[in-house]
């Protein structure tokens, strides 16, 4: 265990005492097991707990993901909960865990910005039949949601050469006449929509690049 | 509802009401200046048995036996007979101090009837945890207590945890619900510090000290004498256990770290020391109160969940959309 795992690992359980530490390396990763209860923001505590265990990967920590296993078994294995048969929890989009692993995590927020916010969803989903803040649809089609959103369009062919352009497989000069939707230059047009996607890193736009060759493909044929 | 949100709502009216805090600004009047008619009635709203026995109730069952009276001070049930006689007995016992610190400065900014009231309610929030926890409280001072747990028909291990849970309940009210409201209103560094020991058998001896009725069935122990100078060295809301009671616990490690100096000299070569307990961390690994997103601790004891309401979850799980990606 590195010098920061350990330290972020002795923050965290100095802070949340339902957390105890059960193996400092399972499989490359230190376990910690323990209790979310969910408290609201007026202070209410709400009647359902959730048992957890939270792996996090020695190798390259604090550029690094925790994984999520629900063991109390209170949310109930399906695609629409978001968790695996074997209880991994789906917490976010890879591209905002992507984000946060890029800048490098701390054990404590990375608890408090996207694991304890996914237990207070799931009880709101019980409760009224709906994520908060919606949710992405499953496999590829969250991806496809996920450019939607992040790009503002529903033009598959135009996102994909927006990840074309980002990735480098189109090369444009700055000056050039934006070949995406020749409305000027590329540097006032697309350019800027390009670059925001680069940061969720090469290797997952490839994928994603991936994807959208496919459904376009099968759509055109 | 936190079983202690009563004592705190009429500590909190009687604040917001009080004519010397509002004015003082503008006016040194003297408090005979001010209508303090409206204390009588906020005394008469701090809880008494009834919410007592509703608490226990919630807590053990609606089977449980209803309180109709608490025991007079300075006389111990299980030692009572021991009054106005020169009879004395060996009985264990766990002795336990509490007082809240800093409180003087509520003079500089309140009524006497607010400090008076406030006091009241901090004392009577303190006898009710005390008394939900199965304690005797055997002396009021001023805003602290000494308080007995333990008797003829009790196990040590449960009188020690008994004593653990009820001072932990005590040590959070103070620095958590009293001590924001405070803080919000200016007053700063109120805080409790604890001190408990266990004295064995053939340590305590049980008498009565006093002459006629100006008196109390009290213990004479080395044990019930180091409470309060355990008390003397807690930090700030901190409580400190004699090692005894400790002794009584099968898991410790992760709850009481040792002082570095003993607290007592046997002068034969023996030391007896005593620890800091983390009461938080007891509260909530014994499910005593759970912790929020940020670790914020929130008394789970006799809690009734009622009046949820979805909206207020909004605000946290709006950070999350989950999505889902396995084959």
């Amino acid at each position: 265990m590195n010098s920061r795992l350990r330290r972020d690992v002795s923050e965290f359980l100095n802070l949340y005492y339902n957390f105890n530490l059960v193996d400092i390396n399972r499989n490359g990763s230190v376990i910690l097991e323990g209790q979310i209860n969910i408290v609201d923001v007026l202070g209410s505590i709400w009647d359902t707990c959730y048992k957890v265990q939270i792996l996090i990967p020695h190798l390259n920590y604090p550029n690094a993901i925790p994984e999520v296993k629900e063991v109390s078994k209170n949310i109930k294995r399906d695609w629409d909960f978001h968790i695996s048969e074997n209880g991994i929890c789906c917490l976010a989009i890879p591209h905002k865990l992507i984000l946060a692993e890029r800048s490098g995590i701390v054990l404590i927020k990375f608890y408090q910005d996207f694991i304890y916010p996914f237990f207070v969803n799931h009880q709101h989903k019980l409760k009224t039949g709906k994520y908060v803040n919606g949710e992405f649809e499953h496999h590829e089609k969250g991806i496809l949601q996920f450019y939607r959103e992040e790009l503002k369009t529903n033009d598959l062919k135009f996102t994909k050469k927006i990840i074309e352009a980002a990735i480098g497989r189109i090369k444009i000069g700055n000056n050039d006449q934006c070949p995406i939707c020749n409305t000027g230059k590329y540097k006032k047009c697309c350019k800027a929509k390009a670059d925001s996607i680069l940061k969720y890193g090469l290797k997952r736009i490839k994928e994603d690049l991936n994807i959208y060759e496919i459904i376009i493909l099968g759509i055109t044929n | 509802m936190d079983i202690f949100r009563p004592y705190l709502n009429v500590i909190k009216k009687a604040v917001n009401q009080d004519p010397k805090n509002s004015n003082r600004l503008f006016s040194n009047a003297p408090d005979e200046s001010y209508d303090l008619s409206y204390i009588q009635g906020l005394r008469n709203e701090l809880p008494g048995l009834e919410t007592l026995n509703e608490s226990r109730q919630l807590i053990k069952g609606l089977g449980s036996p209803l309180i109709t009276s608490l025991p007079r001070l300075g006389n111990h049930p299980d030692f009572s007979h021991l009054r106005s006689t020169t009879a004395t007995e060996k009985h264990w016992i766990i002795s336990a101090f509490v007082d809240v610190q800093k409180s003087t400065q509520l003079h500089n900014r309140f009524t006497l009837a607010t400090v008076a009231l406030i006091t009241e309610g901090i004392v009577k929030a303190s006898i009710f945890a005390v008394n939900l926890c199965g304690g005797y409280v055997h002396r009021i001072q001023g805003d602290g207590l000494m308080v007995y747990f333990g008797g003829k028909n009790i196990e040590k291990s449960q009188a020690t945890k008994d004593a653990l849970k009820a001072f932990a309940m005590i040590s959070f009210f103070v620095k958590n619900d009293l001590k924001d409201y405070f803080e919000s209103n200016g007053i700063k560094d109120i805080y409790t510090r604890s001190g408990i020991d266990l004295g064995h058998d053939n340590q305590v001896l049980w008498m009565y000290s006093g002459i006629g009725e100006s008196g109390e069935v009290t213990t004479c122990s080395l044990h019930t004498s180091l409470a309060p100078k355990m008390q003397a060295t807690a930090s700030s809301n901190g409580i400190v256990v004699g090692q005894y009671l400790i002794n009584q616990l099968t898991s410790v490690d992760k709850y009481f770290n040792r002082k570095s100096k003993p607290i007592w000299d046997y002068e034969d070569g023996r030391f007896y020391d005593h620890y800091d307990f983390n009461w938080e961390r007891y509260l909530v690994d014994n499910n005593f109160a759970v912790q929020n997103q940020t670790g914020d601790i929130l008394l789970n004891v006799g809690y009734n969940s009622k009046h949820l309401n979805p909206v207020n979850l909004s605000p946290i799980a709006k950070n999350s959309k989950p999505y889902f990606d396995f084959k």
